[in-house]
Formats: C-alpha cells, sequence, structure tokens
C-alpha cells in the first residue's frame, strides 16, 4: 500500500555475540545419529535394547511457561532541544512495542518498581564492556530472562532507534538493530522491532506489521470499510457509499478489497452488490450486482476469482465467480429456501469451508473447490457460521451459538479437536457474543468481535483462549473483521 | 358246475405297508416341490409383468444430542514459580534373609483374680457380681491354655529363605517376567519424574527441536553425572533439559538389576516438545 509505506530503513548494527546458537536461527537436522537407539513411547517407558546396547527413553509434551521480560522505559538519548517532540515518540514507541510483547504470549513483564537499577541512568549496554553500562547481575536477581532496552532520538525528521534484547541468565544479546524512519512513523518502527523480536526467538516472523480490514460504523449509524493497523491503528475508511457496507476480503497480494454494499439502483431500490477496491489507486467497480445478495466474498489464491454467495436464483448458494464478475460457476446446489453462505477458502485454495442449514441448523461444511465431496465438520451446537481458516490450513475456527449466545472455536480442518475459546459475561451478568473469527498472519492469534462492554469490539485471542486482549477502545462497532496474510 | 374260486382275502404284510408309505411319501415330496415352483413363478411372472416400483430411501433425520464444547479451565502448565518436589521417599527394605520366627503366642500368666474381701457384715456384697468375675477369669486362663496348645500344634508355615551363595542358579539377565516390569516400571518412574520438570519459553514450545541427554544414576536414585549427548543447537532448549533432569534427582533408587547399568553406562533420554 503506497499510502502505508513508510521511510523505515533497517540498519543492522554491531551483533555482539552470535545469537544463532541462542535462538533459532535454522531449522535443526534432527537426524538421528546411526547408533541411535530406538525410542520408547513416553506414555510407558519401556527398557529397550537399543543398538549400543544402552537404555533409552522419549521423553514428550513439555510444559509452556511465560517468559519473564523486562521493559524499562525507553531512552530519550537526542539533544535536548529536541527532547519535547521525543517525549510523545518514545511513548508511542513503547506502549506499541509493549502491546504486541504482549499479544504474542511469550512474556510476563517484571514490575518496574521492582527494578534494581534506574535504566535512565545506565547505558543501553552492559557493564563493564560499556562504561556507565548496566549490570546485568541487577536485572539477574529479579529473575529477569530478558532485558530490553532502548534509546532514540530525533533530530529534524528523522528518528532513529537503537534497540537491544538481551538474554540475561546468558548474558547475551538476542537482537541488536538501528532503526531509521521519519518521525511519524514511531508506531511501524515500533511493530518491526517487535517483528524482529519474534523472529530472533522463534525462527517465524512476526504480524505486528500487518493490516486488518472490517466494516465500521460512522457516527451517522452507516457501516463503511475501514482499513486499519492489527491493533486498530491508523484507521483509513475506504467507503463513503453512506449506507451498509460488509463483508470485506482483502486479496493475496494485499491490493484488492472485496466487499458488499447496499447500493442504490435507478435511485428506487437498494440490492447487495460485490465490489473490488483497488488499494493503490482507490478505484472501485460493482462486480456482481445480481439480484439479491451477492456477499460474503473470499478469494482465491491467484486472486483472480473469488467464491461468493449470490442468490440470484432465489436460493442463497456458493459460487465461483472470475473477479471480471462474468464468469460464474455454481458450487452448492441444495434445495430450496436451504442457505449456503460466508465461504472461506482454504489457503491452498483446494477447499471451501461454509455455512449452510441444510441439515435443519446452520452448521460449518467444508467441501473441494469445485463443489464435490461435501463434508459436514460440525454436528453440535445450534448455529455456527463465519469459518476461517489458518494461514496452515490445519484449523478452522468459527462462532457458534449452542444455549444462549456465540462463542469463538476451533477445530482442526477435518472437524475434531473441537474447542471453545471465549467465554465472557456482560456487565450485566448475562453472556456475551463473541462472532467472527479471523487468524492472525502467523496464526499464532485470532481476531473477532464481542459485544461484552455493550458495543461490538474487537478483540484477540491466543489459539488456547488464555491470552486475550481487547484490540479497540472507541464508540464504535465493527463487524466482520479480515486479518490478511499479506497485507501490510 | 363252476368251480368256485376260492377268494382269499388279501393280506398284506409289513413288507408290503413299507412300500405303500414310501409312495405316499414320495407323492407328498413331489406334491411339495410342484406347489414351491408354481408359488415361485407365479411372483417371477407377477415382476416380469408388472415390474415394482423402485424402492425409495429417505433421508434419515439427524437429530444433535451432543452440545458444544466449554471453555477448558484455564491450565497453569507450569506455575511462575517452580516448586520443589520433595525428594521420594526411600525404598522399602529388602527382605531380610533371617528365617522367619512363627509367631508367638502372646503368653500372659494368669492374673491372680483380684476380689475384693468379703465383708460378712457388708450389705453391699454383690455375690453374683463376683462369681461373674471368677468365671471370666477361669475362661481367660483356659483360653490361653487353648491358644499356647495351637501355637505348638501349627507347624512352620515356610521354610527361612536361605541366602543366595555360590554354587546356586542365578536369576539371570533376561528381560522377561518380574524383572522386565520391575525394569519398565522404574523407566516409567524416571520418564514422570524428568517430565514434570521438564518446561520450556513459548517461544520455543511450538519449535521443532529436540535434544538428548545422558544420565548416569546411583544404587540410591542420585543423577550423579548428566551431559548433552545431542545438542537441539539452541542454548536455552538444551539448558532447559538439562534442568529438568537436575530438578527429577534424587530419584527413587533403581532395582538391582539396573544398579550397574545405570551407573556404568547411563540412560539416554530423548527430549521432543510435541
Amino acid at each position: 500500500m503506497t499510502t502505508l509505506s513508510i521511510r523505515l530503513t533497517k540498519t543492522l548494527s554491531l551483533l555482539l555475540i552470535s545469537t544463532t546458537s541462542l535462538f533459532i536461527g535454522s531449522p535443526q537436522a534432527n537426524a538421528q545419529s546411526p547408533a541411535a537407539p530406538v525410542a520408547a513411547p513416553s506414555t510407558a517407558a519401556a527398557v529397550d535394547t537399543a543398538p549400543s546396547g544402552g537404555l533409552f527413553i522419549k521423553i514428550t509434551e513439555a510444559g509452556v511457561k511465560k517468559s519473564l521480560m523486562a521493559l524499562p522505559a525507553f531512552q530519550f538519548v537526542g539533544s535536548p532541544t529536541s527532547a519535547r517532540n521525543g517525549v510523545k515518540i518514545g511513548k508511542d514507541l513503547f506502549d506499541v512495542f509493549r502491546n504486541d510483547m504482549d499479544v504474542s504470549g511469550f512474556f510476563d513483564f517484571i514490575k518496574p518498581e521492582a527494578f534494581l537499577e534506574d535504566a535512565n541512568k545506565v547505558g543501553l549496554k552492559p557493564a563493564p564492556g560499556e562504561a556507565g553500562g548496566f549490570k546485568y547481575d541487577s536485572w539477574k536477581q529479579i529473575g529477569t530472562e530478558f532485558l530490553v532496552r532502548v534509546g532514540y532520538r530525533v533530530n529534524g525528521n528523522d528518528l532513529s532507534v537503537d534497540s537491544y534484547v538481551y538474554y540475561v541468565p546468558q548474558q547475551k544479546v538476542v537482537l541488536s538493530k538501528t532503526y531509521k524512519a521519519g518521525p511519524n512513523d514511531a508506531r511501524t518502527v515500533a511493530h518491526t522491532f517487535a517483528n524482529d523480536v519474534i523472529k530472533a526467538l522463534t525462527g517465524q516472523p512476526g504480524s505486528f506489521l500487518s493490516k486488518l480490514v472490517v466494516s465500521r460504523s460512522t457516527n451517522k449509524g452507516e457501516k463503511e470499510i475501514f482499513v486499519m493497523d492489527w491493533d486498530a491503528a491508523n484507521q483509513k475508511q475506504i467507503t463513503r457509499h453512506q449506507t451498509i457496507s460488509q463483508s470485506p476480503a482483502v486479496s493475496h497480494d494485499g491490493k484488492w478489497v472485496a466487499y458488499s454494499s447496499f447500493a442504490l439502483h435507478n435511485k428506487k431500490t437498494r440490492n447487495l452488490d460485490l465490489f473490488l477496491y483497488n488499494l493503490e489507486t482507490g478505484k472501485r467497480s460493482a462486480i456482481s450486482y445480481r439480484q439479491g445478495v451477492n456477499s460474503g466474498a473470499d478469494f482465491f489464491p491467484g486472486d483472480r476469482s473469488l467464491a461468493l454467495t449470490v442468490s440470484n436464483s432465489g436460493n442463497s448458494d456458493i459460487y465461483k465467480m472470475g473477479t471480471d464478475g462474468i464468469s460464474l460457476t455454481k458450487l452448492t446446489n441444495t434445495g430450496k429456501g436451504i442457505l449456503n453462505v460466508e465461504p472461506a477458502v482454504s489457503p491452498d485454495g483446494s477447499k471451501i469451508a461454509f455455512s449452510s442449514d441444510r441439515s435443519g441448523n446452520a452448521m460449518i461444511y467444508v467441501m473441494n473447490a469445485d463443489g464435490s465431496n461435501v463434508k459436514r465438520l460440525t454436528i453440535a451446537g445450534k448455529y455456527n457460521a463465519t469459518p476461517s481458516w489458518s494461514p496452515d490450513g490445519k484449523k478452522i475456527a468459527f462462532a457458534g451459538y449452542d444455549s444462549s449466545h456465540f462463542d469463538i472455536f476451533m477445530m482442526n480442518a477435518d472437524g475434531t479437536n473441537m474447542s471453545r475459546l471465549t467465554s465472557a459475561s456482560k456487565a450485566n451478568g448475562k453472556m456475551s457474543n463473541n462472532e467472527e473469527p479471523t487468524f492472525s498472519p502467523d496464526g499464532r492469534n485470532i481476531l473477532f468481535r464481542s459485544d461484552r462492554t455493550g458495543k461490538s469490539q474487537l478483540y484477540v485471542t491466543s489459539l488456547d483462549g488464555e491470552n486475550e486482549r481487547r484490540v479497540t477502545f472507541d464508540q464504535h462497532e465493527y463487524f466482520k473483521p479480515r486479518w490478511s496474510t499479506s497485507f501490510e | 358246475m363252476r368251480q368256485t374260486i376260492p377268494q382269499f382275502k388279501t393280506v398284506h404284510g409289513p413288507a408290503q405297508k413299507s412300500a405303500k408309505d414310501g409312495d405316499n411319501l414320495n407323492r407328498a415330496i413331489a406334491l411339495s416341490i410342484a406347489a414351491h415352483v408354481a408359488v415361485v413363478l407365479v411372483f417371477v411372472l407377477k415382476m416380469v409383468i408388472y415390474p415394482n416400483e423402485p424402492l425409495v430411501l429417505e433421508n434419515t433425520m439427524r437429530v444433535d444430542l451432543v452440545a458444544l464444547p466449554d471453555k477448558s479451565p484455564k491450565i497453569s502448565s507450569v506455575p511462575a514459580v517452580e516448586t520443589k518436589i520433595p525428594p521420594p521417599s526411600p525404598p522399602p527394605p529388602e527382605p531380610e534373609a533371617a528365617p522367619v520366627e512363627p509367631p508367638k503366642p502372646e503368653v500372659v500368666a494368669p492374673q491372680p483374680v483380684k476380689t475384693a474381701p468379703v465383708k460378712p457384715d457388708s450389705p453391699k456384697v454383690n455375690l453374683n457380681k463376683t462369681k461373674s468375675v471368677q468365671d471370666a477369669a477361669l475362661k481367660r486362663l483356659e483360653a490361653l491354655d487353648k491358644l499356647e496348645r495351637m501355637s505348638k500344634a501349627q507347624p512352620r508355615s515356610a521354610p527361612a529363605p536361605q541366602p543366595i551363595k555360590g554354587n546356586q542358579i542365578s536369576r539371570g539377565g533376561s528381560l522377561s517376567g518380574v524383572v522386565r516390569l520391575e525394569q519398565q516400571g522404574y523407566l516409567q518412574t524416571i520418564d514422570g519424574a524428568v517430565k514434570s520438570h521438564w518446561n520450556l519459553p513459548g517461544f520455543l514450545s511450538s519449535a521443532n527441536l529436540s535434544a538428548r541427554a545422558r544420565l548416569f544414576i546411583d544404587s540410591k536414585g542420585v543423577v550423579v553425572k548428566r551431559s548433552i549427548t545431542q545438542s537441539s543447537r539452541n542454548d536455552i532448549f538444551d539448558q532447559r533439559v538439562l534442568a529438568a533432569i537436575d530438578a527429577a534427582s534424587p530419584l527413587p533408587a533403581p532395582p538391582s538389576t539396573l544398579t550397574s547399568i545405570l551407573e556404568a553406562d547411563g540412560i539416554e533420554l530423548e527430549f521432543v516438545p510435541q
């Protein structure tokens, strides 16, 4: 996106100590040595006569523990004349980075009151290598595993951020980078830093630079399509139809948004038409305005076709349609009055998950991309809707209604191993609705909307449902969020 | 004169009666077969002339009696503060080879029955009570005598185990029967003890890493030496492996059949998070 692009350069500065041996840098070759003994299952450890003649046990199922992170306030290291402007930048940098680390679910933060060292009075690097540097022992004593030290300076239109992440138990550097950008790009710098930390620790990139596209209420009570950072910052309105615009989807190349809007036909009637909006040029076109519903679109890989619901035949069926809006292939063919809606194309494009009430209650189904081999995935609940694929195609999240409210559920792509991720009550004690899940690009989190505060706001949770955070804090209402896999 | 031929009344013998019964049976079988064939023909002709309508199989109505799962309670897989597991209790002592003594009956010397001196003038003397006390004491003495006789008559239940010395066939080293169960049980003990102390930071829990370590255990169950034999190439992962082993020590004392192996060769553990 040109409008969201920034002038950001990342400069890899000194890497004090090689970190590849400490954290995941490259996939490890797990080849077993020729003399490797035969493993015994951990559940029934057995005496094994290994080729080497020794005893052998395979230990599995490690416990998971959050790491303790010390995150002192970011240090302004510029000239005093620019300090005034630097305060807000420093706060933005800190808040955005901390929120990213929090949502990652990997860390617990040590309270600043427990710090034994005033981070503002010591250097960013450790003593005795640097005169006046911080002391590892000061952080080790309070159980710190990861220490983050950041210094920044603002010089005119240049923002420079020196960042360090240390692994205190081994007194090693995990990450050492300098970021340079414009002063208005502090949030992007912070997201980039957070992504780099996650990549240094896991070997996989984070998704904190990704964006959302969502239908959001306006002050006039209408719903328009907005694009925003994953944390709801930098909201940009891309539709002004002054009506209900809904169900946005982002193309795989991140250039297009498909959405539906109740467009006025012949100045008399409104019809739910499908539009394509080019994020680079700002141009839009209505590509499907068949009578009835033209909604719930999702892009196939390659972005040349979409899966969507069309109801011009009288029934709501799922079709495959070219982005030209002309070629149309019917994928579902059920009886009259049966709903087949909310198609979600799998990441590899081979399958489509959707919701249908063909069995009486709305359930989640999956079929091949050509409409064959329909298989019912859910049998429980009264209304299961809005399926969403994980980026690796192994999981499907959906909203399920059982007795009184919707909650977010996740299951394997074959319908097994279902788990409930949400359960929250409102202020009046009634259970809240949690709906319309969408996976983060890295597959570690799920974003959804919830009315627990009375307004439909966005929340994010980890895949085990244990690390839940609110994303939006305003008076608007958000619907059908999509967290794109290639939308930065 | 017409000679009258004497009429002889045919008298059927047993053989003739049997043949007639056989004919009747054959006739009945033939009639039965013919009747069955006729019925089959009728149905075949009916199917040919009036073919049946195709069988319509209607979809069954599925009634869901299942519910969506509840949110699982918060699982704190690893507490923030590690709790130290107390060392396991020492193993039960080995049975000694001393001969088993037969249970000695507790011989209680007959206690003189204390009877309160009866005061002839005392109007409070209860003769019935005194007599009952005396009777109880006598019965007790009889019971003790009987018990002593029984203990003398009771043969020794089992011969005392003899200490194993030379010229004995040892139990051998094959992993079968009780020995195998014993060793498997101990390995499961190691597995459980180490696993309970093995935890990884979240950012490594889904990483495709594994490591191997070898540990040596003395006869008391103490891990006297441990080392990484195949690194995960990740220092934190390797450290967590060693930390889990350290935290699991001391283990219960190994069975005697494993002691020498665990002390000399040790045991190798492979750590795979998932």
